[in-house]
């Protein structure tokens, strides 16, 4: 048949799309050509609007940007903040932030298992994935009233401590993600369907993966070892004994590989850092009003999705001049049309899904 | 694994009767869906539903009209006045709105009430009909459980 080119829109209404992003497809029968992505129907203005607010005040509304893994986002932003204005955060509560980030990695990893799964056709995953999640959920509900837009860490310290009955109840809910994700991987992980659909499929090198900027489990699937909880501790991450498990093929189905045992790997940091967790406050003493001398500061930490970042810089005042997100998600995105590119145009869905993007962080 | 291992495993469907047998298995479990709205979930301690007013052991009220929450609201959902009557000892409010529509649920103002006046309640069912049902008045700010749902909801049908 001759060539014919055949342009697509996918989006910004789509189920796969996992938000509103459009895709623009240019298509040669069955093969995508090219893939151009349109961003921008969830923007907010937040970087704007955060200059208006004052440090603390800005914290609450991090947990919209990536609303899959709110808790990260506080936590990037509050260790930034704290960085600029050298506060030194007491060892009890660096532990229990650690337990709070892990628990949502595990959240954010079972939620994209489900929602890839879905997308790739396999239902039964996505509630599977979900009933796990449900339990983590409700533990954050239980520490500070909260289920998705957490904003459990605050500026300084946490808000709560975290008492030996919710520990118990933590470690319950930690043995029984093993048994879920042992019937996930029954299903899927030798299931032809699920690996025709993603072996092979939208594929990076590790050259290509970094010169894109891709981080995350993205990243650590091509094979590329780069974790930031490892390699650049924060928050006592070096406290901590914990694999970063590695892909080899860089395909989707890496990537789900990589993600499941990551998903092992934190259950293994919660359940050591609740045995070993220190005695004493669970915040600085901060002022209430928080006023920064003029100084900058980036700091990165590894959010579920990637190395998410935030740059503030201060004037004097109890407001931030100006702060500036690098969120995993945008970066990530900027890939797929390298991963897209000579693959079939119903593996876009798969391959969009794999790099686990949240429209909320990607638009701001 | 050897090619023949494989090709058996693959022409028995062993990996698709696995995930069956799995399905099967959850089929037959215990359900874990909670049929809303005949079941309710009772909502953790901590919960952060809607914000409300409270009172003391004798019915006095607690806010003093220190407009601290409103400092501390990063969304600007109050609107506070106060005034100290004659022969009082503390302020009152004689303004409190209360704008449901723009929070966030963040705890800002619960954690810097001084008197403890303002606090979460358990309450997670948060939609109206009309907008007039998202802004709340003083009055309405100590309303709970059925009043405070038939306020939300009678938004529309409430004289202005
Ligand atoms: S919970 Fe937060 S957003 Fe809501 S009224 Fe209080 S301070 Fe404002
Ligand atoms: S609710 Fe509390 S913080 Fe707000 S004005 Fe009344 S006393 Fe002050």
């Amino acid at each position: 048949m001759a060539f014919k080119e055949i342009n697509l829109n996918m989006g910004p209404q789509h189920p796969s799309t996992h938000g509103v992003l459009r895709l623009k497809l240019a298509v040669d029968n069955e093969v995508v050509l090219s893939v151009e992505s349109i961003i921008g129907y969830l923007h907010r203005g937040m970087e704007k609007l955060w200059e208006n607010l004052t440090y603390t005040q800005v914290v609450p509304l991090t947990d919209r940007l990536d609303y899959l893994a709110s808790l990260s986002n506080n936590l990037g932003y509050v260790l930034a903040v704290e960085k600029l204005a050298g506060i030194e955060v007491p060892r009890r509560a660096r532990y229990i932030r650690v337990v709070l980030a892990e628990l949502q990695r595990l959240a954010s990893h079972l939620a994209w298992l489900g929602f890839q799964a879905n997308d790739i056709g396999a239902m039964s995953v996505l509630l599977y994935g979900f009933e796990a999640r449900e339990t983590i959920l409700d533990v954050f509900e239980e520490y500070c009233g909260a289920r998705l837009t957490i904003h459990g860490i605050r500026i300084g310290g946490v808000p709560h401590d975290l008492d030996a009955a919710l520990a118990a109840r933590i470690r319950k809910v930690l043995d029984g993600i093993p048994r879920r994700l042992a019937d996930i991987r029954a299903l899927l992980d030798d299931n032809r369907i699920w690996k025709q659909r993603t072996v092979g499929v939208g594929r990076i090198a590790a050259d290509d993966a970094i010169a894109y900027g891709l981080t995350g489990p993205c990243l650590r699937a091509c094979g590329a070892a780069w974790d930031m909880r490892k390699d650049v501790p924060y928050s006592s991450y070096d406290e901590f004994d914990f694999d970063v498990p590695l892909g080899r093929n860089g395909d989707v189905y890496d990537r789900y590989l990589v993600r499941l045992e990551e998903i092992c790997q934190s259950i293994r940091i919660v359940r050591q850092a609740l045995d070993g967790l220190p005695e004493g406050e669970t915040s600085a003493k901060v002022p209430r009003v928080l006023k920064v001398a003029p100084a900058e500061v980036f700091h990165t930490i590894e959010a579920p999705k990637g190395i998410l970042g935030f740059y503030i810089r201060s004037n004097g005042t109890d407001k931030p001049e100006r702060v500036k997100m690098k969120s995993p998600s945008f970066i990530n995105l900027q890939s797929v049309e390298h991963m897209c590119k000579g693959n079939l145009f119903s593996d876009v869905v798969g391959i969009l899904g794999s790099l686990d993007i949240v429209l909320g962080e990607i638009d701001k | 694994m050897s090619r023949i291992g494989r090709f058996l495993k693959s022409f028995f469907l062993v990996d698709m009767l696995r995930g069956l047998a799995v399905t099967l298995r959850l089929y037959f479990s215990r359900k874990v869906t909670v049929q809303y709205p005949e079941q309710v979930q009772e909502p953790a301690e901590r919960f952060r539903g809607i914000v409300r007013l409270y009172r003391d052991d004798k019915g006095e009220p607690l806010c003093i009209a220190c407009k601290a929450c409103q400092r501390a609201c990063g969304t600007n959902c109050f609107d506070i006045e106060g005034k100290k009557e004659e022969g009082a000892k503390v302020m009152r409010p004689t303004k409190f709105d209360w704008k449901l529509d723009r929070c966030t649920f963040c705890g800002f103002c619960v954690e810097v009430c001084p008197t403890n006046a303002i606090r979460f309640s358990r309450e997670f069912r948060l939609t109206g009909t009309d907008k007039d049902g998202l802004l709340f008045h003083l009055p309405d700010m100590y309303l709970a459980g059925e009043d405070l749902q038939s306020y939300l909801c009678a938004g529309c049908r409430r004289p202005r």
